[in-house]
């Protein structure tokens, strides 16, 4: 997913291996996702960057029962999507496609752990960043 | 239970007198200017060899790319703990922990070697092999002692 096109760009891709109920969350994602350009706003909408980090942040409150409950509760509170079509849509695994697209992105490129970002600059390759780094470290890797 | 598990394990430090005089032994070897510097040296060497395996693709990306010295030196002081993000507190002071007592290892262990005039030839006894004699052997005649073994404050086991 593009969230800018300038001088930098971030591409990001879901890779559910962290936490049992990462799957379903991914899939919720990917159906927030596709709501967000079904309703033709742009690829900045703040739903899906929210969710995301909620996620994140409540990491340790999600379980594979209680994910789907949750996420609609947050899309609900927080953002202007249609949380239960979104959730849904997540139930049914309607996106699940688009899942499988980034894990076998993934696996191709041996990404093993999250966060994984590959990074480069015109084109060219230069280096992998595993964990959670600072943006000076982004920034100097990046020559930003 | 002390007393039980040093009979059971008659050559590890069990009591509170064993620690008392690792403490000791360690604060006095210590006391050394240079051993001091060596185990500054060892500990940075062990804190760094840990947190830079974690990320080889970035630091051999640091050490070899055409950056800046200072971009170079950003990449690789944010991979350590309390200088980057990659560590909690808890992990940060632990990490630091053992890379301090790791330091302290390799001081004593090199201090036990030169002082007790121990090599690795045949006959000599490595200072691994010779760890479990830490404390018992006087140093050879014409050599400093700084009082820090067993043997030499009179407190051996």
């Amino acid at each position: 997913m593009l969230v800018a096109a300038g001088e930098l760009t971030f591409v990001y891709r879901g890779l559910p291996i962290t936490y049992p109920w990462g799957r379903p969350a991914t899939q919720a994602l990917e159906s927030t996702d596709a709501a967000v350009r079904e309703a033709g706003a742009g690829r900045d909408a703040p739903a899906f960057w929210g969710l995301k980090d909620h996620y994140y942040a409540e990491r340790e409150a999600f379980s594979v029962d209680n994910v789907h409950e949750r996420t609609e509760a947050y899309l609900a509170s927080e953002t202007d999507r249609d949380a239960a079509a979104v959730v849904e849509a997540a139930r049914e695994k309607r996106h699940d496609d688009q899942v499988s697209v980034d894990t076998d992105a993934a696996e191709r490129a041996d990404a093993v752990a999250t966060p994984t970002f590959f990074l480069f600059r015109e084109g060219e390759f230069r280096t992998t960043i595993t964990g959670a780094q600072s943006y000076d470290v982004f920034a100097s890797a990046l020559e930003l | 239970m002390s007393g039980a598990l040093g009979r059971s394990l008659p050559g590890l430090p069990t009591g509170r007198a064993d620690w008392r005089l690792m403490a000791r032994t360690a604060r006095l070897v210590l006391g050394g200017p240079g051993y001091a510097a060596l185990a500054l040296v060892a500990s940075v060497a062990a804190l760094s060899l840990f947190v830079l395996s974690l990320s080889l693709p970035l630091v051999e990306f640091a050490l070899v790319s055409d950056l800046a010295l200072g971009s170079r030196l950003t990449i690789l002081v944010g991979l350590y703990p309390f200088l980057g993000p990659g560590f909690g507190v808890v992990q940060g002071v632990l990490l630091l922990v053992v890379a301090a007592l790791t330091g302290v290892d390799v001081a004593m262990a090199v201090y036990h070697v030169r002082e007790h005039d121990l090599s690795a030839g045949p006959g000599g006894g490595s200072s691994a092999a010779s760890a479990g004699r830490w404390g018992r052997a006087a140093p050879p005649a014409g050599r400093r002692c700084w009082r820090a073994c067993a043997r030499c404050s009179g407190s051996g086991r």
